[in-house]
């Protein structure tokens, strides 16, 4: 595969020149650190941040989307042409959680259209990270600050250039696009990379995992959800800035006979979440629904697709408006794994 | 600040021993610098987990209506619990305007006031870093040190990163408790009230509305704000009915607009301005803003501030034959 | 496109005849249509699925079919008026297009039926599913293909019995055992008083070379698993039907799941030895 730099002085025009016929998702400043925009003018890139505040799933999964319009009783399927795109500056966690996020939106071999369209057209440049981010435990949930999952290319921040790896037929397209402006990598920048890596890596804090699945589920019964329901203010913020998470609502809004079925992100933190019409609620506390968040990532994603469908990014942690730190629930649940 | 913190544990360590409560509602110090958490405190043995200091930003008036309800699905006695829970001044206001609207009950609680000298907003905290996280961070009576997750240093005035409630806030000690600790805290400085809002008005309406349109363009719809704030504990809220739906799902800014202005009317006379829903937004909007307009309405037309009292009629729930009514039109 | 490019898409159906199935009116059963010949044909349900009911501008609510296969040309869907969904469906008239998404879900084990005596246990407007699998045990191509069936089914008062017609019917057929219960009866009632669990514990089928089916309301559930464990029934071979909000109806929203199982693929239909290893959340 190939293995390429770029002067960090060429990265704009990098961006200019593959994002002519592209749709450009990169990190911009913002008052709350980074978030990835669409980007027209790629002197607004920024790649100094590490984790944006949101992460780029919405590039993939938007907040909301129209699954088809309608007037009256008719149905109108909307187009289901996407944009290539590239998303550049990715961190390994993000672009792993789209990984996991294909699994489910191809699962058991029914694919969902709207995903598919945007994800099948995205190329993925991710930005392997030389420090950790104040709550990022990546390599405990089998990630990697250098991970190559989800990734068509992975970049390394090596001071005065950028060194880009070719990970996918994908990617190769991408690089040789830009020939132009890149040189070959030489065998020092690899040695740089390799120790760039490892340095990376060292740099995370490990925390204790439940990987113990049947003692895991022994948990569903403890006395840790009761305090942490407490606290869990029942918001939607972990949900909608976590990169593997995918719960969706569906509804329908109309104007005088014409109108749209929209999906948009639910939460299962929210009590209506699981409100059956006929007013039963399976989940009426929200003890129940923290433990549902947390059990669904460590316990029900690795029953169903092998891995826990957490990329240890660490906004919920960041973010939580309570204070309520995933790593410690966690740190909890393996404990008491340990003693039943 | 050390003391007060040792003198509120023991303080609730006597409560639990005596029975007095049964469960205290505290701040617990969270994982990550500059943030804490909710705790609630069951035994005597567990009050070295409760912290005073300056990033108590909770409102902990929200976390209280849940430890009233009945258990779901219990059969048969129960007497709700005896809570004891520490209130800065907009806790201790946010709590008399729950027991008015009938939220909590007034004798099962046991509240200990403390004055506060005003709380850290993390976010300014974070815009003072720039790009990079806070990987640590010391706070003294006048400045907090921060170390980046790039290893610098800075030290930063404590004074500029206040919550913007707290730089304006007028009711520094708690207007209804039990017990008072600590010392009582220096008179509120000589800002001018309202002085964002009426900065505000006298923009025009093109200015207005571009700046809403940019603040609530941020809007994820993740319903912190709300969460956070304990003046929302409509088991639905309007923007989840669905039988009359009153706003659609998306982040359209009509959706947006429609949710925020929503519930900053059902705020309307009812806000103390404690920031919870400022510093709860994972999106940084000043939704302060909103709400102090209304506040300043409530506030000119009917001369009345929100919740200072038990004894006090609030303004909206209220009628005087002086009230202003030139809003009134004929019919 | 159509639903085999995109399962969020729904076939056009017209609805072809209401049938108000109780007194209290807040149950009806719509016989539905396909408007288009080739849907008919795609469209290959088995007793046991679901369907997303879809109504533009309302939203989707997932129906159990009640209709068997064999009843060729059209759906029927028995739905109580609870939300807005079903509230508006209740307002609909005949002729009126609506969608139907589907079919979604794992059917009763019919394979795992055939050869053997099959027990039918339902209670209220759950019957639906239920009184499509009987349909189709009964069907003249498929009879032979089942042993003994019984069925028992109850309901609060006589008016809140489904499919009345039909269930005499059943009662007359000597290749079924039907016995139907209400909780009261009222002064024109001549069949029997007494609640499904007590019913099902005086007829006690015989659990030998036998699946039984169990379908209705949480407190019926609640008392009729004991007996079925009385009677013998292993747990693999005691099926049940489950209810939980959803929305995409193909393992994607995340809103039906139970422990890792979801109901919208999973199940709606589940053995109780699957049930029994899921946590307590349904």
């Amino acid at each position: 595969m190939l293995e390429m730099t770029l002067d960090k002085s060429k990265v704009q025009e990098f961006l200019r020149l593959l994002g002519e016929n592209r749709r450009l998702f990169a990190p911009v400043k913002d008052r709350m650190g980074t978030k990835f925009s669409e980007v027209a003018d790629p002197s607004l890139v920024c790649l100094d941040g590490l984790n944006t505040n949101l992460s780029p799933k919405e590039v993939v999964f938007p907040q909301w989307e129209t699954l088809y319009t309608f007037k009256e009783d008719h149905a109108n399927e909307v187009k289901l042409a996407a944009q290539e795109t590239l998303l550049f500056g990715a961190r390994p966690c993000d672009a792993r959680a789209l990984g996991l996020l294909d699994q489910v939106f191809t699962w058991e071999g029914i694919d969902d259209p709207y995903y598919l369209r945007r994800r099948e057209k995205t190329c993925v440049v991710a930005l392997a990270c030389n420090t950790p981010g104040e709550a990022c435990f990546c390599t405990s949930v089998g990630g990697s600050p250098v991970g190559e999952i989800g990734a068509d290319v992975l970049a390394f921040d090596l001071g005065e250039q950028l060194y880009l790896r070719a990970l996918t037929e994908r990617g190769e397209a991408l690089l040789k696009e830009a020939s132009t402006l890149t040189e070959k990598a030489t065998e020092e920048d690899k040695q740089a990379v390799q120790q760039a890596a490892a340095e990376a890596e060292k740099q995370l804090q490990a925390i204790p995992i439940p990987k113990d699945l049947a003692a895991l589920k022994e948990s569903f019964d403890a006395e840790i959800w009761e305090e942490l329901g407490l606290k869990c203010l029942g918001c939607g913020t972990c949900a909608y800035v976590c990169p593997t998470c995918h719960c969706f609502d569906i509804t329908d809004e109309t104007k005088k006979g014409v109108g749209r079925r929209v999906r948009n992100w639910d939460s299962c933190a929210f009590s209506l979440f699981t409100l059956h019409g006929s007013g039963h609620n399976p989940r009426t506390t929200q003890a129940a629904r923290y433990r549902q968040r947390v059990l669904h990532k460590f316990l029900y994603c690795p029953e169903n697709f092998g891995e826990a469908f957490c990329v240890g990014c660490g906004r919920c942690i960041t973010n939580c408006p309570a204070g309520l730190d995933l790593r410690a629930v966690l740190e909890r649940l393996s404990s008491l794994a340990k003693v039943t | 600040m050390k003391q007060v913190e040792e003198t509120l544990r023991q303080e609730v360590a006597k409560l639990l021993e005596d029975g007095t409560i049964d469960v205290f509602v505290g701040h617990e110090a969270a994982s990550l610098p500059l943030k804490t958490s909710p705790c609630f405190v069951r035994s005597p043995k567990e009050v070295d987990r409760l912290v005073w200091n300056r990033i108590c930003t909770s409102n902990l008036a929200t976390y209280l209506p849940q430890l009233f309800k009945r258990p779901v699905g219990l059969k048969g006695e129960w007497t709700p619990p005896k809570v004891g829970v520490v209130a800065k001044g907009c806790d201790s206001r946010s709590i008399v305007g729950l027991i008015k609207e009938k939220q909590i009950p007034r004798d099962r609680l046991f509240i200990i006031g403390i004055g506060c000298e005003g709380m850290i907003d993390r976010h300014s905290v974070g815009r003072a870093l720039g790009v990079v996280g806070l990987a640590d961070a010391k706070v003294d009576d006048k400045s907090v040190q921060v170390i980046g997750t790039d290893g610098r240093e800075k030290r930063i005035d404590i004074a500029d990163v206040l919550a913007a409630s707290c730089r304006e806030c007028q009711h520094r000690e708690a207007v209804l408790s039990n017990l008072t600790i600590g010392e009582t805290p220096s008179s509120a400085p000589e800002v001018s009230h309202y002085a964002n809002v009426a900065e505000f008005e006298s923009k025009s309406p093109q200015e207005r509305w571009e700046h809403w349109v940019g603040e609530l363009s941020r809007c994820i719809r993740c319903y912190a704000c709300r969460q956070a704030c304990p003046n929302c504990y409509c088991e639905e809220c309007f923007a989840e009915e669905t039988a009359p739906k009153w706003l659609g799902v998306t982040t359209d800014l009509s959706d947006v607009f429609v949710f925020h202005l929503g519930r900053a009317f059902h705020q309307a006379g009812r806000c103390v301005d404690c920031g919870a829903c400022v510093a709860a937004c994972p999106q940084g909007i000043d939704l302060r803003l909103l709400n102090q307009k209304i506040n300043k309405d409530v506030e000119e037309l009917f001369e009345a501030q929100v919740s200072l009292s038990l004894e006090e009629a609030e303004a909206l729930s209220s009628f005087r034959m002086e009230d202003d009514q030139s809003f009134m039109t004929e019919p | 496109m159509n639903q085999t490019t995109n399962p969020y898409m729904p076939y056009p159906v017209r609805i072809d005849r209401i049938t108000s199935e109780n007194e209290a009116r807040d149950l009806k059963t719509f016989k539905v249509v396909f408007l288009d010949p080739e849907h008919t044909k795609a469209f290959h349900h088995i007793p046991g699925q679901f369907a997303e009911l879809s109504l533009l501008g309302k939203g989707e609510s997932p129906i159990g079919i009640a209709s068997s296969p064999t009843e060729e040309g059209h759906l029927l869907f028995t739905v109580k008026k609870t939300g807005v969904v079903t509230g508006e469906l209740h307002n609909l008239t005949e002729g009126k297009v609506i969608g139907v998404r589907g079919p979604l879900g794992k059917s009763y084990p019919i394979d795992r039926m055939k050869g053997k005596n099959v027990v039918i246990v339902g209670g209220g407007f759950a019957f639906t599913t239920l009184r499509a699998l009987t349909k189709y045990m009964i069907d003249d191509g498929n009879r032979d293909d089942f042993g003994e069936i019984t069925v028992i089914y109850g309901a609060r008062s006589p008016g809140e019995l489904l499919y009345k017609e039909e269930l005499k019917e059943w009662e007359a057929r000597d290749d079924l055992k039907t016995y139907i219960t209400v909780d009261k009866g009222d002064g024109n009632w001549k069949g029997r008083e007494g609640f499904v669990p007590t019913v099902l514990e005086e007829v006690a089928p015989s659990s030998k070379d036998a699946l039984i089916a169990v379908c209705g309301p949480p407190i019926m559930i609640k008392f009729t698993l004991p007996v079925i464990k009385k009677l013998g029934f292993a747990p693999s071979d005691t099926i049940l039907s489950l209810e939980m909000r959803m929305k995409c109806g193909i393992g994607k929203c995340g809103r039906c799941n139970i422990g890792s199982k979801y109901v919208c693929k999973d199940g709606p239909v589940f053995t109780l030895e699957e049930l029994d290893v899921l946590p307590n959340e349904y």
